[in-house]
């Protein structure tokens, strides 16, 4: 379980402040905009930025300790591999000079397929290589928690997933948390114990599942569809939010392949996409808003 | 082959000039009189002068990456204002006229000085003027800026987050400086030596002021040497030295570029 309270980071301009954030469960999901405090708040749990506060780890304080006594594992979305270093030696490094573990490194070496690798200098293998290698390194160290900033971001989404869920299945087997710093929402196909999202270095909220999100912020994050904000008012549209051949509406396309058919429409100047299952009647759309869901921003 | 826009052919123009203007000097100067007599000039003294002009010039630049190391960290650790300001002072000595930066070195550590004279009172029978001490402050306060920066842009924009994530895997501040933070530095290290060595070679004002001649030998260093031929042997003899110089400092640079390949 990971607890903050009264957290806070400062960096130049810019505040990041936790009133109060419990984390219950391994799988842990951060999702933000580009700049909205996602890698300041995992730094800053790795001790590599000053912070203020309580940051608790399974009841065990963390606050204000160093680096390399915190127990937290961090990969950053560069990996940051040691490049004049075999992959051995990066792999090493936790073991020699940490508390790592030799066991966790045969038996990730072997599960990874990292053996033909070891040799060979980190900054001379691929990207995909150099990320089951990150990985391996940040698990070997036997991290109570593993902070994890869009490691996997350059990736397809097949590769990606298919990542995450390694580190899914590293979690459950060597006993540590995960969080897990995203703008894809893709990524959360793997499921999730938490996902909370973050703007402006404030959390907007921590939800177990997608269908307790409240925020029109938080899901505009997640899905750019369906959404409309109208007069200060933030909706999510279902289908019945859509009335066809009204008149009064707005005039709509159709987008998008049959099975993945949207309607794109102009609302006060806006467009918006909605999905739809059958082909409407009409030209005209109309938005019934006492049938959309409305949302907090 | 691979294809160039416009703006490439706008450019280039000014890519030539640029290399022209730099390149035709130097030819010039190479190629203004015969070799025989490039051999014969190689006796005015230029010789032993180059010698001691470039092993000062590296005891220089040695001092000034010894200095960047430990000044970097601790500039890039230090949070307050007022440190962080006084970090522009570096480039201080880079604008002040070099006649000038000798009359500083002057007044403050001649043994007349206050300065001087409480460091006469700690070591007795001190003297700074036309000494290798004048020689090495002089040059150390003009060219150490040029190692400083070379090694605090590539430790505070490349280095310290690989140092961050040795610390996240355990290793203790000194470990990870040590085994990660200063390998990775040290083609900033040699590229910060070369600055400031290529910067003393070169000096002339200042030593002007300190060390017009270094006692007891009264060896001159090359770039004062060649102004004193200049003035009292003529263009030729002064041409010639130059020669040399320019070639030996091209040598010596094709090396050092030889070897930051190799790291």
């Amino acid at each position: 379980m990971i607890h903050l309270k009264d957290y806070v980071v400062q960096r130049s301009e810019f505040r990041l402040e936790i009133s109060e954030l419990i984390l219950q469960g391994r799988k842990n999901f951060i999702i933000g905009k580009n700049g909205s405090g996602k890698t300041t708040l995992l730094q800053s749990l790795a001790g590599l930025l000053e912070s203020s506060g309580i940051f608790e780890v399974n009841g065990t304080n963390k606050t204000g300790k160093a680096p390399e006594r915190r127990n937290v594992g961090y990969i950053p979305q560069d990996l940051l591999l040691f490049g004049r270093m075999s992959v051995e030696n990066n792999l090493m490094t936790p073991i020699k000079y940490g508390n790592g573990d030799i066991e966790i490194y045969e038996q990730l070496v072997e599960r990874m397929g990292l053996t033909p690798l070891l040799l060979k200098k980190s900054s001379d293998i691929s990207l995909g290589q150099a990320q089951k290698a990150a990985i391996a390194r940040a698990i070997i160290s036997r991290p109570s928690i593993l902070l994890m900033d869009e490691p996997f971001s350059f990736q397809d989404e097949i590769a990606r997933l298919g990542l995450i869920s390694l580190i899914d299945e590293f979690s459950r087997k060597y006993g540590f948390d995960y969080i897990y710093a995203t703008h894809d929402s893709r990524d959360l196909e793997t499921g999730f114990s938490n996902l909370v999202s973050i703007d402006d270095g404030r959390i907007i909220e921590s939800v177990d599942s997608l269908s307790k999100i409240e925020h029109f912020r938080t899901l505009s994050l997640l899905d750019y569809k369906n959404l409309a904000s109208v007069e200060g008012h933030y909706f999510a549209l279902t289908e019945t939010a859509l009335e066809f051949n009204d008149i009064s509406g707005s005039e709509y396309d159709i987008v998008g392949l049959d099975r993945n058919r949207y309607i794109r429409f102009n609302l006060n100047g806006t467009y918006f996409f909605a999905s739809i299952n059958s082909t409407p009647q009409g030209r005209f759309v109309k938005l019934n808003t006492s049938n959309a869901r409305e949302m907090e921003y | 082959m691979k294809k160039v826009n416009s703006l490439y052919y706008l450019f280039l123009p000014f890519f030539a000039v640029y290399i022209i203007f730099i390149i035709t000097p130097i030819l010039r100067t190479l190629t203004f009189q015969s070799v025989a007599n490039l051999i014969k000039a190689s006796t005015s003294g230029i010789l032993p002068s180059l010698e001691y002009t470039y092993l000062l010039a590296l005891l220089v630049g040695l001092l000034s990456i010894g200095f960047s190391i430990p000044y970097v960290y601790f500039m890039s650790r230090s949070r307050h204002i007022v440190l962080k300001s006084l970090d522009s002072l570096v480039e201080l000595p880079i604008m002040i006229p070099h006649t000038v930066v000798g009359i500083m070195m002057l007044i403050t550590f001649e043994p007349t000085m206050p300065l001087g004279k409480l460091i006469s009172r700690i070591y007795p029978g001190y003297q700074f003027l036309d000494t290798f001490l004048a020689v090495i402050l002089s040059l150390f306060f003009l060219s150490s800026a040029y190692a400083i920066r070379a090694v605090q842009i590539s430790y505070t924009r490349d280095v310290m987050k690989y140092e961050n994530i040795g610390r996240t895997l355990g290793m203790t501040p000194i470990t990870s400086y040590f085994i990660i933070g200063i390998p990775m530095m040290s083609k900033a290290l040699l590229r910060g030596l070369i600055l400031s060595w290529a910067r003393s070679v070169s000096e002339v004002g200042s030593l002007l002021i300190v060390a017009f001649s270094i006692l007891p030998s009264g060896i001159h260093l090359a770039g004062v040497l060649i102004y004193y031929q200049f003035l009292s042997a003529g263009l030729p003899t002064a041409v010639a030295s130059s020669s040399i110089l320019i070639l030996t400092g091209l040598l010596a640079l094709l090396f050092v570029k030889l070897l930051e390949r190799d790291k």
